[in-house]
């Protein structure tokens, strides 16, 4: 038996739009099948056409296949068939019931008491926005503010934009739920029935996109959640050259194999071509020392620029640092930018030039070391 | 103060407080004894019934007696009670200005 699938034309929360569907595609010989929207998907069986009336009813509690209240109580689904109502699937939060007898008493006929079984949905809802809220509010202030450009960087541009574009729809879904909640609350508690018909075509394309959006939104972030892992490995191993290295800026330095493993850690992005973490210790003729270089060469100048400017104010330091740092005066340097800060146990230096960004902590262990300048010029020079 | 989702009955919800004042009902029983007494001008939808009777046993008006099967039986409870009197004489004082004032025009 040849089974029909579609994407729904309305929102679960157009109720009159929903029921004057379901209603419609029955008369053309569609009946709503029991295993309907599982992926937001209605499927529907052949049968003879007929006039058959279709209902939605909120769930009193949060209906999900998790929690066990994905369809009603038996006792309840029972008591609605003793009045000609048959259970037929759930579309999100409602439960969805059908009647063939035209005589059949209608499941709701007191809109203020339907206004009360809608309240607590809507209530839901708000508190599911809240949190959301509360959420990213959170985030924001645990990463001490919005490094965008710096988790594209580390985290992959796919997975941010689409987290990011996730995150506005289900905002923006949510909202739409509410409103229409609060229209069709208003309206039952006008004492006007929601059994109406309903032009559920006008619409029903913009709701169609935003509803593709929503199944294709989480299987891109998830895809690149999945192939986002940046590669790890000791710097002995690494058998390309990397554009800037201590050895490049400390004369004569070579890695020093002691208890501390040498690191590089590789990223890529489509916005950030290039980039590296390297962690490295060394030895040079006047003592050793330890350097830490995020380097990123970007699509773009000002994308360098941003880069620089968040690792400046939200990229975390080492918990043993106090956050009082002094500028260093660098003088004269041939760079877009050049930063350079003297923390208690390491300098800092920020540097741009054209498309290349980097940031380099340090230390040296002996007093007989570089100057700041001298580490930047030799960055520099590398950059070339 | 806020009035609760309770304290104004629909006509709906006093009808169903009214047919547990008499005796314990289940909902069927409940639907067919309003759709009697009003003659058939007031009848209880299955979705409108269960709503009210789940709400009223959230708020303790009323509470279940026995279960039998997937029948339930209801009875009301003082507050169940408190509410439906207090609901009967504000219809009655109602009723009662607009005799009167029907007789003075």
């Amino acid at each position: 038996m040849e089974k029909k699938y579609m994407l729904p034309p309305c929102p679960e929360f157009n109720l009159q739009a929903n029921q004057t569907w379901l209603d419609d595609m029955a008369k053309q010989g569609w009946l709503l099948t029991d295993d309907s929207f599982f992926l937001g998907v209605a499927v529907f069986e052949p049968s003879a056409p007929s006039h058959m009336r279709y209902r939605l009813e909120a769930a009193q509690t949060h209906a999900s296949l998790f929690n066990g209240s994905d369809r009603p109580e038996e006792a309840l689904i029972q008591a609605n068939r003793e009045f000609g109502w048959e259970y037929v699937t759930r579309r999100g939060q409602f439960y969805i019931y059908r009647c063939a007898d035209p005589a059949a008493v209608e499941l709701h006929t007191d809109p203020q008491v339907q206004a009360l079984s809608v309240d607590a949905l809507t209530k839901r809802i708000r508190s599911e926005l809240i949190w959301s809220i509360c959420h990213v509010l959170l985030l924001l202030w645990l990463h001490a503010g919005f490094s965008f450009a710096l988790f594209c960087a580390l985290l992959g541009t796919p997975l941010m934009v689409s987290g990011l574009a996730l995150l506005i729809w289900s905002f923006c879904d949510r909202l739409c739920r509410i409103h229409r909640l609060s229209s069709l609350r208003s309206q039952l508690r006008e004492n006007r029935r929601a059994t109406q018909r309903s032009d559920w075509r006008s619409g029903a394309r913009c709701h169609r996109a935003a509803a593709v959006a929503g199944i294709v939104l989480p299987v891109v972030w998830i895809f690149a959640v999945l192939f986002q892992f940046p590669s790890k490995l000791p710097l002995a191993q690494m058998e390309q050259q990397l554009p800037l290295t201590a050895s490049q800026i400390v004369p004569d330095a070579e890695i020093d194999e002691g208890f501390l493993d040498s690191t590089v850690t590789l990223y890529e992005d489509i916005l950030f071509p290039e980039s590296y973490e390297l962690r490295e210790y060394f030895r040079f003729p006047e003592g050793s020392g330890s350097m830490y270089i995020h380097y990123h060469r970007t699509a773009a100048p000002f994308l360098a620029r941003r880069l620089v400017y968040e690792y400046e104010h939200y990229f975390d330091r080492e918990p043993f640092e106090k956050d009082e740092r002094i500028p260093i005066e660098l003088g004269e340097l041939d760079a877009d930018l050049a930063l350079c800060y003297r923390g208690d146990y390491l300098d800092e230096l920020y540097l741009v030039r054209g498309t290349k960004a980097v940031y380099i902590r340090w230390q040296f262990h002996q007093d007989a070391a570089l100057t700041a300048r001298e580490v930047a010029l030799a960055a520099l020079e590398a950059l070339d | 103060m806020p009035k609760g989702p309770l304290d104004i009955l629909s006509e709906s919800m006093f009808y169903v407080l009214m047919a547990l004042s008499k005796k314990s009902m289940c909902g069927t029983e409940i639907a067919e004894w309003v759709t009697r007494r009003t003659g058939g001008r007031v009848t209880l939808g299955p979705g409108t019934l269960y709503t009210i009777l789940g709400k009223f046993k959230e708020h303790r008006m009323i509470q279940e007696v026995a279960v039998d099967g997937r029948k339930r039986t209801y009875r009301i409870t003082n507050p169940g009670l408190n509410a439906y009197w207090a609901e009967r004489d504000r219809l009655r004082a109602c009723v009662r200005d607009a005799d009167m004032t029907e007789r003075r025009y």
